[in-house]
């Protein structure tokens, strides 16, 4: 008896958790950890920003016009003399910002819907479904210029996110919901039949216990490798706003750099004779998407087996 | 996954991985790119074609020579006569031909010179007639649709009209059709409620009569000192009353001094025949316009500066829409445009390595304005301290590198009117954050101000870095007495609702910033460059709240005082005396503060030609005047 029972705990039993050893990790998935390794260097330059600048970013005529790399200016100076790579690295904070706001809003506003919209079923579902088809019809950037002209104006200026930089978030995230949404309804409705939730709705489980409890924590995995997949669309997404001038305050003290704004406006017309004007902050813009996207990828390798090194 | 397995394993072992298939896609796509480029499209290749068309004609000439028999030769002989004969009988047959290639940044909102005049004047000048033309750098007038004029005494202005003029639908030009062209303007303006804020072009006339075939009397109100070169503005064109009354647009009544009403009609579209200019308008969608010879153009003798006897020497105008000026440079650098106007004077270099580019400096001067708020900064107190929170030297160093000055009221470029100097001007635009918290403290404010709002449009991006600038510097004079100061940039339409809602006292911006002041230009009148954007009956209505009618005493007491004086300098005939007034004027508008302030601008500026363009009379290229100047040609070989 004693031995059937030992065999029976054997056969069911969980087996241990594997700690996450990341260095195992790394050696598994080298361009996730160089990935990484570039949000980690980006993160840092960007935070050290105040530390690392050489003039203040907005501060006009801190060089000569159009200087090229120089000592005093590293990356060279704008056509009214600001500091390039002061400017480069505050921009990196409104990236990262705006990229992290969006994808947060986008993939917890996206993933809040499906579950609730799936989980119900019937007419909430297919309602959802539909004004999700809607947005998705509508191209990303005319919802954005529709937004600006729309609501820019009436949003308040929030902790932390002034009014231009909430317009942002909105607008992207808005354009990334139904994506979201899309993907974990699916989850859910593959989540909703499992034997488990079966088994909780028999021992009379609320609806919101099953969902906190026992759906939500299964597309958490998802959610992660959504997110991380998003946030270089969302910095590009930020970027292309601020080139077309829709994106963060533009003058005043205040005012905050931006690798988007800074490929566009007056600076454009000097690309030609100023290279490092384009090349500095294309350059940050490409290794931040770059960092993120591998990083993704590697983690979403990592996280569904059913991708792992395949097409 | 074994634990002992690595990724580099991984990629060994399955045939084709997702990454591997990445990379290889990326591989061929990358080399795809390479060979596409380095294969090039050889349709551009410009010598090739001639060449073998060269060719062709040769063997084709060598075969017919060898066919030839003696009577062909003679023929030969004789066609190459007529030929130079022909070459001798137009001297200038050399010039004749080509397409000009030009661009603007927006589609126009209709032609009828009477009522708009943003993006369409390259079609009103070239298909319609005015009086005459007037270059303000010379002082010239070079008679067009007039050809001689009398002024019988101050305020009656007889003149006569070029003889066997016609529309292009072939209806003759008379003096009935002219009298009908100018006096319509006040009768749309009243009907529309507003077309011109330039009204003072034509309110101080009376009436306009035809008095024969070819003469048309002007009766004005009052004598006008600015008179005979509004005459070449746009809106003083000819227009055909027949396409007015059979294709025009019902704008409106208005009603004359006797209880007569009258409906006004404007033709936006210019329908065939409104005009009877050297060219006729061929296309006009929202990629731009293009206007073509008019096969029946009148005789131009004689002909006066700027203009040909037998009519303009290019063929064919073609005006592109093209919003970016970035693209547009690329465009005039690739030599697909003929004139480029914007161009920055740190730009200069890459224009002069190229072959095909004439760069020329001309004056700089220009508007780079800042609107205040008169329902808000009532107080004269306020607006001085605005004036003496900015920081005028840093700003040159800024924004002008290679050379800035200061701005008066009216233009640098009238300096038969403008007699300040920059000494002067120094004195009214000293920048001291000291005086300037005091005085701010000092004034009242009937709306309380913490913050100040700088409203742009995004159209230009110079003005992004102008307006920056301005609130830097207001922020670091006046924060230290709790005022911020940010910029809010929107599209030109929304801006310009903004700047010109009046729906409540007060603007919902602090300043509005227009005008980047990198270029100048003038009409050649004070009202023009730029007292209408001081004037409480213009700009400073209906953009700044600085008016007679203000519910703010001072700003309604000042308003009339300064109406007294622009009258008074208008009205002065002899160009001394009004000199002395304009600086009156002008001294004025400094010591109150009023209105507006014109930031430093630039003191050179440049203009881009083409190299085959010739006498496109540079100076005045600016104005507009001069794209009536048919005696422009493109060089054939350039």
């Amino acid at each position: 008896m004693a031995q059937e029972q030992s065999a029976l705990e054997l056969e069911y039993a969980i087996p241990p958790r594997q700690r996450f050893n990341p260095l195992k990790w790394a050696r598994r998935e080298p361009f996730g950890a160089f990935g990484f390794a570039l949000i980690i260097f980006i993160v840092f330059m960007s935070a050290a920003a105040p530390v690392l600048r050489t003039a203040p970013p907005n501060e006009f005529a801190v060089g000569p016009p159009l200087a090229g790399p120089n000592t005093e200016n590293w990356f060279g100076t704008t056509a009214r003399g600001k500091d390039v790579w002061s400017r480069v690295l505050f921009a990196g904070r409104i990236s990262l910002k705006i990229g992290v706001a969006t994808v947060l809003l986008g993939t917890l506003g996206g993933t809040l819907i499906a579950l609730l919209s799936a989980y119900a079923g019937g007419a909430v579902d297919f309602a959802v479904g539909r004004i999700a088809d809607m947005f998705i019809a509508i191209p990303g950037l005319l919802l954005a210029l529709v937004l600006h002209s729309s609501i820019s104006a009436d949003l308040p200026d929030l902790p932390g996110l002034q009014r231009e930089e909430l317009y942002l978030v909105v607008a992207i995230s808005l354009f990334f919901m139904p994506g979201t949404y899309r993907i974990m309804r699916g989850i859910v409705l593959e989540l909703r039949e499992s034997t488990y939730v079966e088994a909780a709705q028999v021992v009379g489980s609320s609806s919101f216990r099953i969902m906190w409890r026992h759906i939500a924590p299964n597309m958490f995995g998802l959610m992660i490798v959504i997110t991380s997949i998003s946030l270089p669309a969302a910095i590009l997404a930020e970027a292309s706003l601020s080139f077309l001038g829709l994106g963060v305050p533009i003058g005043g003290l205040d005012a905050v750099p931006s690798w988007g704004a800074d490929l566009s406006g007056s600076s454009r017309r000097f690309f030609s004779v100023a290279p490092w004007l384009a090349v500095f902050p294309g350059l940050a813009l490409a290794i931040t998407v770059f960092g993120f996207n591998i990083f993704g990828d590697s983690l979403r390798d990592s996280l569904d087996p059913r991708l792992r090194g395949r097409i | 996954m074994r634990d002992n397995e690595n990724y580099w394993q991984r990629l060994r072992r399955r045939p084709v991985t997702r990454r591997s298939f990445l990379v290889g896609s990326g591989v061929a796509a990358a080399g795809s790119a390479a060979i596409l480029a380095g294969c090039g499209d050889d349709d551009d290749d410009d010598t090739a074609a001639p060449a073998a068309t060269q060719a062709a004609a040769a063997t084709q000439a060598a075969a017919a020579t060898e066919a030839a028999d003696d009577d062909q030769a003679a023929a030969a002989t004789e066609a190459a006569a007529a030929t130079e004969a022909a070459a001798q009988a137009d001297p200038d047959a050399d010039k004749r031909g080509g397409t000009l290639n030009l661009w603007k940044t927006e589609e126009d909102a209709g032609l009828d010179p009477g009522v708009f005049h943003l993006n369409n004047t390259e079609v009103i000048y070239s298909t319609m007639t005015q009086p005459y033309t007037y270059q303000p750098t010379k002082n010239l007038i070079a008679m067009d649709g007039m050809v001689g004029f009398e002024q019988v005494d101050p305020t009656t202005f007889v003149w006569s009209i070029r003889p066997g003029m016609k529309f292009h639908n072939g209806d003759a030009v008379d003096s009935e059709a002219v009298a009908f062209s100018f006096g319509r303007l006040e009768k749309l303006y009243r009907a529309l409620d507003g077309t011109h804020t330039t009204r003072t072009g034509y309110a101080f006339v009376d009436s306009f009569e035809a008095t024969d075939e070819l003469t048309v009397a002007e009766h004005w109100a009052r004598p006008n000192a600015d008179a005979p070169i509004y005459r070449a503005r746009h809106y003083y064109s000819f227009l055909n009353p027949r396409v007015v009354e059979e294709h025009g647009k019902f704008e409106g009544s208005y009603e004359h001094a006797d209880g007569t009403v009258e409906d006004v009609y404007s033709v936006q579209e210019l329908p065939h025949g409104s005009g009877s200019g050297p060219y006729t308008l061929t296309k006009r969608d929202a990629t731009g316009t293009r206007v073509e010879r008019w096969p029946d153009y009148h005789k131009h003798t004689p002909a006066d500066d700027g203009f040909v006897e037998d009519g303009p020497y290019i063929d064919a105008w073609e005006t592109r829409v093209i919003p970016d000026a970035v693209a547009a440079k690329a465009a005039f650098l690739a030599g697909d445009l003929d004139v480029f106007t914007t161009v920055d004077p740190l730009e200069v270099p890459e224009f002069e390595g190229q072959d095909h580019v004439n760069i020329v400096e001309i004056p700089g001067g220009g508007r780079a304005m800042q609107g205040m708020d008169g329902g808000k900064f009532h107080d004269k107190r306020s607006r001085q301290a605005l004036q003496k929170a900015f920081d005028y030297e840093g700003f040159i160093a800024a924004i002008r590198p290679l050379g800035g000055m200061y701005a008066a009221p009216i233009s640098d470029l009238l300096p038969a009117y403008q007699k300040l100097s920059q000494q002067d001007l120094q004195e009214w635009y000293r920048f001291d954050p000291a005086e300037a918290q005091a005085l701010w403290q000092a004034a009242d404010f009937e709306v309380p101000v913490d913050n100040i709002k700088i409203f742009q449009s995004t159209g230009a991006p110079l003005q992004h870095e102008i307006s920056d600038y301005m609130a830097q510097s207001l922020a670091r004079a006046l924060g230290p007495i709790g005022i911020t100061a940010e910029v809010e940039a929107v599209d030109g339409n929304s801006w310009a609702a903004r700047a010109v809602d009046r729906s409540t006292d007060v603007k919902d911006w602090e300043i509005l910033s227009y005008g980047t002041g990198d270029r100048g230009s003038t009409t050649g009148i004070p009202n023009d460059s730029y007292l209408i954007d001081y004037d409480p009956r213009a700009y400073g209505f209906n953009a700044f709240n600085h008016y007679l009618e203000s519910p703010r005493k001072e700003i309604a007491e000042d308003s009339a005082t300064i109406i007294d004086m622009l009258n008074a300098q208008e009205a002065e005939t002899d160009p001394e005396a009004r000199a002395a007034l304009l600086t009156e004027v002008q001294t004025w508008i400094l010591d109150r503060h009023w209105c507006n302030w014109r930031l430093p601008v630039s003191s050179v500026a440049y203009f881009g030609f083409s190299s085959r363009l010739q006498d496109q009379g540079v100076a005045d290229w600016v104005n507009l005047y001069d794209r009536r100047r048919e005696s422009m040609w493109l060089k054939k070989d350039a």
